[in-house]
């Protein structure tokens, strides 16, 4: 019994060097590149959306005057403009990217 | 081969393996080869399989009471309840180590997993500082305090755990304190791995706002726990003695409270980005800190520092993550420049500063009372100790004048504050300030302390129900709802802002309970048997004393029957507990009538056998139980917060749903 468990705690240990070695090995079969930016640039156009949902609450709730709410909302929507731009492009970039083949 | 020997060899390949992340991270990344980030990722999931395994191998040592293990012989016994023999895992340096590894395992796991995809950028160079952290401790495991060292020889029993840990508070206690302290890890890998790539905008900030709540809420939960573990076990009827190991707990949470407020700023206008680094830098050494602190000894005396190695060690780590944190702050200097300036002393980003400088000053406060005996020993060799009254005297302006801001901040206006701005939003506020002052005043409260809680309390509590109320009133215009869905609306959509304002008044609460302890009422009493004693409302009378067996201890009770007025009588039985086990151990087990405004506390000082006669402390404490409540509304308004959907939830939901129904369309179109 004792040695079936040390045998099986062995097999965990090199499944856990395995696991880190695997890449290696086996090869990427992801574009990262593009995607990877993509993401972020949606991450930002969200993050972007949001900040200006609580602007119009911080106006609404007295804490910007109307000249600052004004100065900050036209600032941030034209972050969100430039960002969607950035993603339009790059998403017709990934989408003429060609597949790297699995392996 | 026994099988816990693969505990020993599980440490070394997670040594191995966070080596091989900690190094492939960076290099990987630098390059940006998908190959090398990918296993540099996967070695952080490796790494947490061998600790995992590490770590059930020593608990299956406890549970199976395997004595042959020194770690096991010297913190559990046979008689011990298995509860606790499973809780006695982290009784000692060596067990606590492997549980903050183990809690790091699952942190970088999770860290990775959400954030490989989202910042693949920062996500290789976070994981090679998680990595970096986590072959410290496997390090100091391997080399220094190892769990799994095998005695030549089996003892028929161990020597128990302390008795003062054997209880249910204490048992969760450091999990939870631990899960605050490793918790601020991922925040600071992210930091670093911010300067490596000089990406210092808003985006890691906004990546780890959440990481950051996450170990602040445990760090509270964990406060609380111990705080109430002190007052229901050690039996001098208090809940903060300023003990090193309390101000060690408490540190990082006063400057993890600093950072939690100062991202907002660099989040929303840009500043503060130094100081952020700064902050987040000294958070995680001072859980490092905390973590040495509480199981090394040091405080006590500087000789415990230097017989052994294990001090060298944490420092060497300190002084190289500080170090580093500041060479790499250099390097980005340029980048880490605000994008604005501080446009006015009236405006949330000053009070938010004032806020950091308060939370900052009072951390820096503990530290230098906590640290100054160890301090004044190495350079002078005499031992200057400074007690509650230092801590209590410093820390109490500032926490009032905390308070006063903790009502301004979520108010006043961004940029700069209007005269019009500052009369609608702090003529109500201020109105009830003063009323509950001068109310305070009239119903004989004359502690300044006491007076300042109750009118800053109140005015922070009326700022939270006018921010409630107009929020509310803008939203039933713009959806044309009634107010009932609107508040539900208005809190669901800012979860983060409101879930705040809770932990305000959450706040508020623990303040009220903490000034309590001005108004303490004691007696100290020697009773026999028909005997009967007053204490503030209360009658007690002592009616003789019973002895009686727990599993693993003997303890005589003291019989005491309360009377508050014509109420019904109530019995208080507080114990004193011997274990034969555990180093003949005794230990106060106090009795609590807790109310809602008072706490009667009884504890059995000694007895007599034979006489009956007793030694009693009676302690009548105002106000304890908000403590608790006030903790509680704090931990649901930071789960409020948390529960803040990530951006773009709703679109990627909607992605989701519009690819599904796109599917379904096809395949209905084939058929």
């Amino acid at each position: 019994m004792t040695a079936l468990l040390v045998l099986a705690g062995l097999w965990l240990l090199l499944g856990a060097v395995w696991l880190a070695a695997y890449p290696l090995i086996a090869g990427d079969r992801e574009r990262r590149g593009s995607t990877g930016q993509l993401r972020e640039l949606e991450a930002e156009k969200d993050r972007l959306v949001q900040e200006l949902h609580e602007l119009e609450l911080d106006r609404a709730t007295g804490k910007l005057s109307e000249e600052d709410w004004r100065d900050l909302d036209a600032r941030l929507k034209s972050r969100a403009v430039e960002a969607m731009r950035e993603i339009d492009d790059r998403s017709r970039s990934v989408a003429s990217e060609p597949r790297t083949p699995p392996g | 081969m026994s099988v816990y020997r693969l505990g020993e060899l599980a440490l070394w390949v997670g040594l191995g393996l966070a080596l091989y992340g900690a190094v492939l991270g960076h290099v990987g990344g630098k390059r940006g080869d998908p190959r090398l980030v990918e296993s540099a990722l996967r070695s952080v999931f490796g790494t947490a399989v061998c600790v995992a395994f590490a770590y059930l191998l020593l608990t299956l040592g406890f549970l199976n009471d395997e004595f042959q293990l020194a770690y096991v012989a010297d913190n559990a016994s046979r008689a011990m309840p298995p509860w606790y023999k499973a809780t006695a895992v982290w009784g000692g340096m060596e067990g606590s180590m492997l549980l903050w590894a183990l809690i790091l395992a699952g942190y970088s796991t999770a860290a990775v997993w959400i954030h490989r995809r989202r910042q693949p950028e920062l996500a290789p160079h976070a994981a090679a500082v998680l990595q970096t952290i986590m072959a410290f401790f496997l390090g100091v495991m391997v080399f220094s305090s190892r769990p799994f060292v095998m005695l030549d020889f089996t003892p028929p029993d161990g020597l128990g755990l302390n008795p003062l840990l054997q209880n249910r508070w204490m048992a969760a206690h450091p999990p939870s304190l631990y899960l605050g302290y490793v918790g601020w890890s991922v925040p600071f890998a992210f930091a670093m791995a911010a300067l490596v790539r000089g990406r210092l905008g808003a985006d890691w900030i906004v990546a780890m706002r959440k990481w950051a709540l996450v170990p602040f809420l445990f760090l509270t939960i964990g406060n609380l726990m111990g705080s109430h573990w002190a007052y229901i076990e050690l039996g001098w009827g208090g809940f903060w003695g300023w003990d090193p190991v309390e101000n060690s707990a408490i540190m990082p949470w006063f400057l993890g409270a600093a950072f939690v407020h100062s991202i907002m700023i660099q989040e929303k206008r840009g500043m503060l980005k130094m100081w952020n680094i700064g902050l987040v830098t000294a958070v995680f050494s001072l859980t490092i800190l905390g973590t040495f602190v509480t199981r090394s000894g040091i405080i006590e005396s500087v000789h415990a520092f230097a017989s052994t190695d294990i001090g060298f060690i944490f420092l060497g780590f300190l002084a190289a993550v500080v170090g580093t944190a500041i060479a790499l702050a250099w390097w980005r200097s340029d980048l880490l420049r605000s994008e604005n300036r501080l446009e006015s002393y009236a405006s949330r980003e000053s009070a938010f500063l004032f806020n950091n400088l308060l939370l900052v000053g009072i951390g820096f406060a503990i530290w230098w009372g906590t640290f100054f005996p160890f301090i004044s020993e190495a350079v002078t060799g005499e031992r200057i100790s400074v007690g509650p009254p230092f801590f209590n005297q410093v820390n109490g302006p500032l926490s009032i004048a905390l308070l006063l801001l903790l009502g301004i901040g979520p108010v006043i206006a961004w940029r700069k504050a209007s005269r019009r701005n500052l009369q609608r939003n702090f003529r109500i506020p201020l109105a009830v300030l003063a009323v509950a002052g001068v109310a305070a005043v009239a119903l004989g409260l004359r502690q300044w302390y006491a007076v300042s809680v109750v009118a800053f309390g109140a005015f922070v509590a009326a700022t939270v129900v006018q921010e409630l109320w107009r929020g509310t009133r803008a939203r039933m215009r713009s959806k044309e709802v009634g107010p009932g869905p609107a508040l539900v609306g208005l809190i669901g959509r800012n979860r983060r802002r409101y879930g705040g304002y809770i932990v305000h008044l959450g706040v508020v609460l623990v303040f009220a309970g903490v000034a309590g302890a001005l108004f303490v009422t004691e007696r100290a009493v020697r009773m026999r048997p028909g005997d009967e004693v007053d204490v503030g409302p209360f009658t007690v009378l002592y009616r003789g004393t019973d002895v009686e067996g727990g599993p693993n201890y003997t303890a005589t009770v003291a019989n005491l029957t309360i009377r508050d007025g014509d109420g019904e009588p109530r019995r208080m039985r507080p114990e004193r507990r011997f274990y034969p086990t555990a180093q003949e151990q005794v230990t106060t087990e106090v009795a609590i009538w807790s109310r809602l405004f008072e706490d009667l506390y009884a504890v059995l000082e000694s007895y007599q056998p034979g006489s009956d006669v007793v030694d009693v402390t009676l302690l009548v404490n105002p106000m304890v139980l908000w403590i608790w409540i006030g903790g509680g509304v704090m931990v649901f308004g930071m789960l409020i917060a948390l529960s803040t959907p990530p951006p773009g939830t709703r679109r990627r939901r909607a992605a989701v749903l519009e690819a599904r129904r796109d599917r379904s369309e096809t395949r209905a179109a084939g058929a």
